[in-house]
């Protein structure tokens, strides 16, 4: 029997597949509008974040190994890229110790272009890395500099190139759109040139404006404005048709890849299915509990080093109605949509005769269609929508 | 020293609004040392927050305070009014307390529309009326002029008025020189069976139920075994005392006395204002009540949350514990489920009391569009009073409509006669006539419909003449007018909350202001909302909500799936706050905006 330290003592005794995350908080430098808990730190704070991971793994394993295999890590940040590589390596090696990880595991890790170099991109996929996620954003250098970003166009595709001469062809590339001044022609010269370098895995999320932001001090002083609905809608249109039309599948919302290059670990989100998070901040669902690490990094270390626990903050064990708002919500997002099969199986309701008007008046609105094998999916004009969808269709489950 | 009835004053403080009543009230307490200047709070008597807010008295509050004169100690209670002309039941109530009332006039203002309509009521009440003449601190006061209109208008004696300064506190103790040598001490036999007048209450979550009296004969104290002479309702008394201005208890309560009691009453409807307190042993006649209020505004009341009816009608209750001018009857809207009917004074106590229910009880509600009272005449010769546009018959069963009229009467410097006559007659008013008072003081007289003159009319006089113009009004009779049942249309669905009867030559104008308002306060929503303002089956006017296209495709980072639950929570929170109208979601606040919607 497992110690069990979360009060997590449902698990069942089978091997099922466990994604996990690994959360690096830091950054070189803090871009315009990101509101995440990363930070920059010196080389001592990193090693001492370094050791608190290695020990929270070894907690987290005595409770999760001997009921899961591992089937997909990412490390994400903040910048994983700005630790020295070893850490990065030795975090990859401890996870194979403490825990079962299957052949066919994805590894992906988030870089940042020029905090990226050859002998560091070699020991990663050494390590098992075996995806890389890249942030890009834009191509237009006035924009770059102007969301904070540290490195060029050029970097990007150094980095590009770098991981392919190691033989590593999965690759994502995050762009953003509706930043402020941003522009529709400046979009379609990003994408071109993705397309054009062959990039087979593409996020493109909307900019948000976040509090506690400085680009949030900037649109509230009236200093930039942010791009019309129209603007953005333009845009991720923009994307959403010229990726779809050169091969590429929108599996969710923001996510578009070639075949064979959709990211396991991004679908296991809207699958609801376990993931768990290790890091400051980082979040899990397992088991129907969706559960969150401190985000204050002096208690995450405290509760680690000094009195041996994971740093648990909240667990949340979701109700019934939680689960199915979950599963309409995650699900919706994704090309294969909401599956009413699965969903009857679930909760052991009919969804469609529960929900019979409002699905009635958004296949009608041209938002959601019903197809033959019982799936509802949304169309682009409901993805661009989604959360009013959401909350249609969520309502009174 | 032993309580005798010649050393106690009853009066109360009237004026025309603004012209310093709460002010001389803060003196007042300050000059006996009943409260310290220091620990003044401008306005000590508004303790209401919106009182102190809007600058408006509206609530009556009694405080007692003690001076020496002579060598004699003297109890002088003083009972504030509110000013407001919605307000005037309520001065009527606190004047029925008293013995005498101090007659404010501004000396740079003059005599107003409501010093006169106050020295009726204190007139009416035979109280003595000592006139002030206030703001002698301002370099414009001309007292003079003042006197002189007190003595032709009013037509008193004003000769020796002591002209003061409330703000800076001059020449304040002759205004108590002037109480306890003017106001006649008050009459009543101590030793007789009690009988107290209820001209207040409130409602205490530790007390209950607290009456606030004017012991006019014999006395009480804890323990006395009292009676409700209109209630019938008997109890025994826990406490009595005063206010100074915070309440202090005491041991008794002695005729001629103003005080509180307070009997552990847990139902709210055992108290009724005008009601005579007397002893269970020894009962006394009834005192003359007051005259009954008719509301001249109604609207419905409505919790945003469906399941704070109940919480609504307690809220109901205890503010008519201290405000027997609300009425209400249960009222149910397809829009907007169980909830009241009420009847006000005036917007402004509508306003108020709204207000009153969302702080004192910390309710959520909706104000449906207020209307009148209107006599509606069918073919078959039948008559309904319709407060209530949702009550109206069909069109082609009504002969004919009759809607309320006043007599306004209106006091203004001359050189704004031409904004009034403008104004009077945009609100479909008759002109009846013009009177030169002095220099160039003028005093009009109107006749307005009703309907017109609850929504803006104040507001619109005061800025048609610079704040200058005042405005009092009495219920005229009823006249024929074409009045017409404008419905508004939500996704084609009819609104019953939203419903209004209004004058023909007005609905277009209205109709759109609505529209165009609920177009402004209606979110996105997943499809486009059309908009209408219908008479009968004929759009009149028409706006559109366009459909929503877009909401942020956001990173979740890493596997955050917390953040979208949140979001999704908010919206849902969102959405409970949003009333759903047939297909449409409507914030709450529309309801409110729309009420504040101008006609021009």
């Amino acid at each position: 029997m497992a110690i069990n330290k979360t009060g997590l003592n449902i698990l069942e005794k089978s091997k099922n597949n466990l994604s996990i995350y690994i959360h690096i908080p830091f950054c070189n430098s803090k871009c315009e509008y990101c509101a995440f808990n990363s930070m920059v730190a010196n080389s001592s704070d990193k090693k001492r974040y370094f050791n608190d991971l290695v020990a929270e793994i070894k907690l987290q394993s005595q409770i999760y190994s001997g009921y899961y295999s591992v089937a997909s890590i990412y490390i994400g940040g903040g910048t994983p890229s700005s630790m020295d590589y070893y850490y990065i390596r030795d975090l990859l090696q401890i996870l194979y110790k403490n825990f079962a990880v299957k052949n066919t595991v994805e590894i992906t890790i988030e870089i940042n272009p020029n905090t990226i170099d050859k002998n560091k991109i070699r020991e990663y996929i050494l390590a098992g890395v075996n995806r890389f996620s890249i942030g890009l954003q834009t191509t237009n250098p006035k924009l770059l500099k102007e969301m904070g970003r540290t490195h060029t166009v050029e970097d990007y595709e150094k980095a590009v190139n770098m991981i392919r001469e190691f033989g590593i062809k999965n690759i994502s590339t995050d762009i953003i759109i509706g930043y402020p001044k941003q522009k529709v022609s400046q979009v379609k010269d990003t994408i071109n040139y993705l397309l054009k370098l062959g990039i087979p895995h593409i996020s493109v999320y909307m900019l948000q404006v976040e509090q506690d932001t400085k680009l949030k001090v900037l649109v509230d002083n009236g200093s930039v404005g942010v791009p019309n609905d129209d603007t953005v809608i333009e845009m991720y249109n923009l994307v959403s048709n010229t990726l779809m039309t050169n091969g590429y599948n929108r599996y969710e919302l923001s996510n578009f890849a070639k075949p064979s290059y959709e990211s396991y670990h991004n679908k296991v989100y809207w699958k609801r299915k376990d993931y768990l998070g290790i890091g400051l901040s980082a979040h899990s669902y397992i088991s129907g509990r969706r559960f969150a690490n401190t985000d204050n990094i002096v208690e995450y270390a405290e509760k680690l080093e000094v009195k041996k626990q994971i740093p648990i903050t909240s667990i949340k064990s979701l109700t019934e109605q939680e689960k199915k708002e979950e599963f309409v919500m995650l699900s919706l997002r994704t090309s294969e949509g909401m599956n009413l099969e699965e969903y009857k199986e679930e909760f052991e309701e009919n969804f469609l005769s529960k929900k019979k008007n409002t699905v009635a008046r958004l296949i009608k609105g041209g938002f959601i269609i019903l197809t033959k094998d019982n799936k509802l999916i949304c169309t682009t004009k409901g993805l661009l929508v989604l959360n009013q969808v959401v909350l249609e269709l969520a309502d009174d489950l | 020293m032993e309580k005798t009835l010649d050393n106690i004053r009853n009066f109360s403080i009237i004026a025309h609004i603004d012209h310093g009543k709460s002010t001389l009230a803060d003196r007042l307490m300050e000059f006996t040392g009943t409260v310290a200047r220091r620990d003044s709070k401008e306005q000590l008597l508004d303790s209401m927050d919106i009182e102190r807010e809007r600058g408006i008295t509206i609530k009556l509050t009694p405080v007692t305070m003690k001076y020496t004169k002579d060598g004699k100690e003297y109890i002088l209670n003083l009972i504030d009014t509110p000013g407001h002309v919605d307000f005037t039941y309520e001065v009527s109530r606190s004047l029925a307390a008293c013995e005498g009332a101090i007659l404010i006039v501004d000396a740079t203002q003059g005599v107003q529309a409501q010093t006169l309509a106050n020295f009726y009521l204190a007139f009416e009440n035979n109280l003595e009326i000592l006139p002030v003449i206030n703001k002698m601190d301002l370099p414009s006061a001309r007292p003079d002029e003042a006197i002189q209109e007190i003595e032709n208008i009013i037509g008193i004696p004003a000769d020796d008025a002591p002209c003061i300064s409330a703000k800076t506190g001059f020449n304040i103790e002759s205004v108590i020189d002037q109480i306890i040598e003017r106001i006649p001490a008050p009459k009543g036999d101590n030793e007789a069976p009690l009988q107290a007048l209820i001209f207040d209450s409130y409602y205490d979550n530790y007390k209950g139920a607290v009456c606030l009296v004017r012991v006019k004969n014999g006395n009480v104290k804890t323990g006395t075994k009292i009676k409700m002479l209109q209630t019938g309702k008997e109890f025994e008394v826990v406490e009595v005392g005063v206010f100074k201005p915070k309440i202090e208890r005491t041991d008794i309560l002695e005729a001629g006395e103003v005080g509180y009691i307070s009997a552990s009453i847990k139902t709210v409807s055992d108290i009724s204002v005008g009601d005579t307190i007397t002893e269970v042993e020894r009962q006394s006649e009834p005192l003359p009540g007051y005259r009954k209020v008719q509301p001249v505004v109604y609207s419905g009341i409505f919790p945003i949350d469906g399941d704070k009816y109940n919480a609504l009608k307690d809220a109901l209750e205890k503010i008519k514990l201290s405000d027997v001018s609300l009425v209400y009857t249960p009222e149910t809207s397809t829009a907007l489920g169980y909830g009241f009917r009420c009847g006000f004074l005036g917007i402004l106590h509508l306003e108020i009391i709204t207000e009153r229910i969302e702080r004192e009880f910390n309710l959520d509600v909706i104000t449906t569009m207020p209307s009148v009272t209107y006599h509606v005449f069918t073919r078959k010769g039948e008559m309904f009073e319709i407060s209530n546009p949702t009550d109206m018959p069909d069109a082609d069963t009504i002969d004919y409509i009759e809607e309320p009229y006043i007599k306004a009467e209106i006091f203004s410097p001359s050189e704004y006669v031409g904004a009034i006559m403008d104004l009077g007659i945009n609100k479909r008013g008759t002109y009846k006539d013009l009177q030169y008072l002095y220099d160039n003081r003028v005093r009009i007289n109107f006749e307005l419909p009703l309907c017109e003159v609850v929504f803006d009319f104040f507001d619109k006089l005061k800025s048609a003449t610079h704040g200058y113009a005042t405005l009092d009004y009495e219920m005229a009779d009823y006249k024929r007018s074409d009045m017409v049942k404008v419905d508004m249309l939500l996704n084609g669905e009819p609104c019953d909350a939203l419903s209004m009867i209004v004058h023909r030559s007005r609905a277009y104008e209205r109709s759109k202001a609505i529209t165009e308002k609920l177009k402004e306060v209606i979110p996105r929503q997943l499809f486009e909302i059309p908009i209408q303002a219908a008479i009968g089956g004929k759009i009149i006017a028409r706006e559109t909500v366009k459909a929503l296209r877009k909401d942020v495709i956001a990173k979740c980072y890493g596997g955050d799936v917390t953040r979208k639950r949140k979001l999704l929570e908010k919206q849902k929170e969102g959405k409970k706050k949003m009333k759903r109208l047939g297909s449409v979601e409507l914030p709450s606040e529309a309801f409110l905006e729309i009420l504040k919607t101008n006609n021009d």
